[in-house]
């Protein structure tokens, strides 16, 4: 869903006047998205901004979408050329016991803390 | 398809069926082909950029994934935004080398002490010093499968790091000040419309932004 909001979210700002760019890695629903500037990176969601403990990784990764501002002359979308096949095999074996379940968790309208401490800290800042 | 290996039918390891035309031949997914002989890559226009292939896994086609799933669960399929109209174009006034970058994750990003976010369509934005400390970092997103990661190591769908890396070299001219975040699984596409965008313009006024790159979960 991630995908198709900053599809939109780029459409907007760009016809406002504001050069936007997308950094993603779901492919087909960007395609659907027709954002202005997309740089596809074809790595499992959830790494989009490169592999984790990797900085070097990271920054190239970020180099090179970046590069799409001055690189990209008309609405596309380009393929940056980085490949991980590790982190997929990494994915398939955490997801072999999850498949074909609905994996998201419930849509209500209560925060959802990553941890208890944020929970209480948050809560005592709003005094 | 994909070129390599013997000639025939095959199933890759995430299940999905091709066909490899062996030695030679070519890569064809929706993003384009390239041709591969004997190791010597093609430069193929992907869209209308000339971006390099090679052999690649295969881009998973999240939208057909999720109506089999859907499908198998008894929900109604999702209407994806398909867009109707090219996007604008905004040409950049100066070079990225010499612009102020602002940053949107839409990974439900917060720091610690802020309100997390719901996973109702919620449209509200957090805003993120470039300077945050990377331990501060939280995320709260109604896919959080995709969030293991992250909550190990928040640059993985924050770039906060490489941005300012990126900029002490002189890629980038200047940092926005803030960062801004929000939980992309927002279903409703009225919604973003109506009140997101909305909320993010306001957010952003003031950060006197050339370029905006958006990074989603």
């Amino acid at each position: 869903m991630c995908h198709q909001t900053v599809s939109l979210i780029a459409r907007t700002f760009e016809q406002e006047g504001t050069p936007t760019l997308i950094l993603g890695s779901a492919l087909d629903i960007l395609r659907s998205g027709a954002a202005p500037r997309v740089q596809f990176l074809n790595y499992p969601l959830g790494f989009t901004a490169g592999k984790p403990f990797d900085p070097e990784n990271q920054r190239q990764v970020l180099a090179t979408a970046v590069q799409g501002f001055d690189q990209m002359q008309e609405a596309g979308i380009c393929r940056m050329d980085f490949d991980w096949p590790e982190g997929w095999a990494m994915i398939e074996e955490r997801e072999q016991n999850t498949s074909g379940t609905d994996l998201r968790s419930p849509r209500d309208t209560t925060p959802r803390y990553q941890t208890e401490e944020d929970r209480l800290l948050a809560e005592s800042m709003q005094g | 398809m994909r070129s390599g290996g013997p000639p025939g039918r095959y199933t890759d390891r995430l299940g999905r069926a091709g066909f490899s035309l062996g030695r030679a031949g070519f890569n064809l997914d929706r993003a384009g082909f390239s041709l591969d002989w004997q190791g010597i890559s093609a430069n193929i226009k992907v869209g209308s950029q000339n971006c390099a292939e090679n052999n690649m896994t295969s881009p998973v086609q999240y939208i057909k994934q999720t109506h089999d799933l859907y499908d198998s669960l008894g929900y109604p399929p999702y209407q994806w935004f398909k867009a109707d109209s090219p996007a604008a174009w905004t040409e950049l006034s100066r070079p990225l080398n010499q612009s102020r970058l602002g940053m949107l994750s839409t990974a439900g990003t917060y720091i610690a002490g802020q309100v997390a976010y719901y996973y109702k369509d919620d449209t509200s934005v957090r805003k993120i010093p470039a300077d945050t400390e990377l331990n501060k970092l939280r995320f709260s997103h109604v896919t959080e499968n995709y969030l293991v990661d992250a909550r190990k190591d928040p640059r993985t769908v924050f770039p906060l790091q490489a941005l300012h890396r990126l900029q002490q070299e002189g890629l980038i001219g200047s940092l926005a000040d803030n960062y801004y975040s929000c939980m992309g699984g927002i279903y409703s596409q009225r919604r973003v419309q109506e009140d997101l965008i909305p909320n993010l313009r306001t957010a952003m006024a003031a950060e006197g932004i050339d370029v905006l790159l958006l990074v989603p979960l």
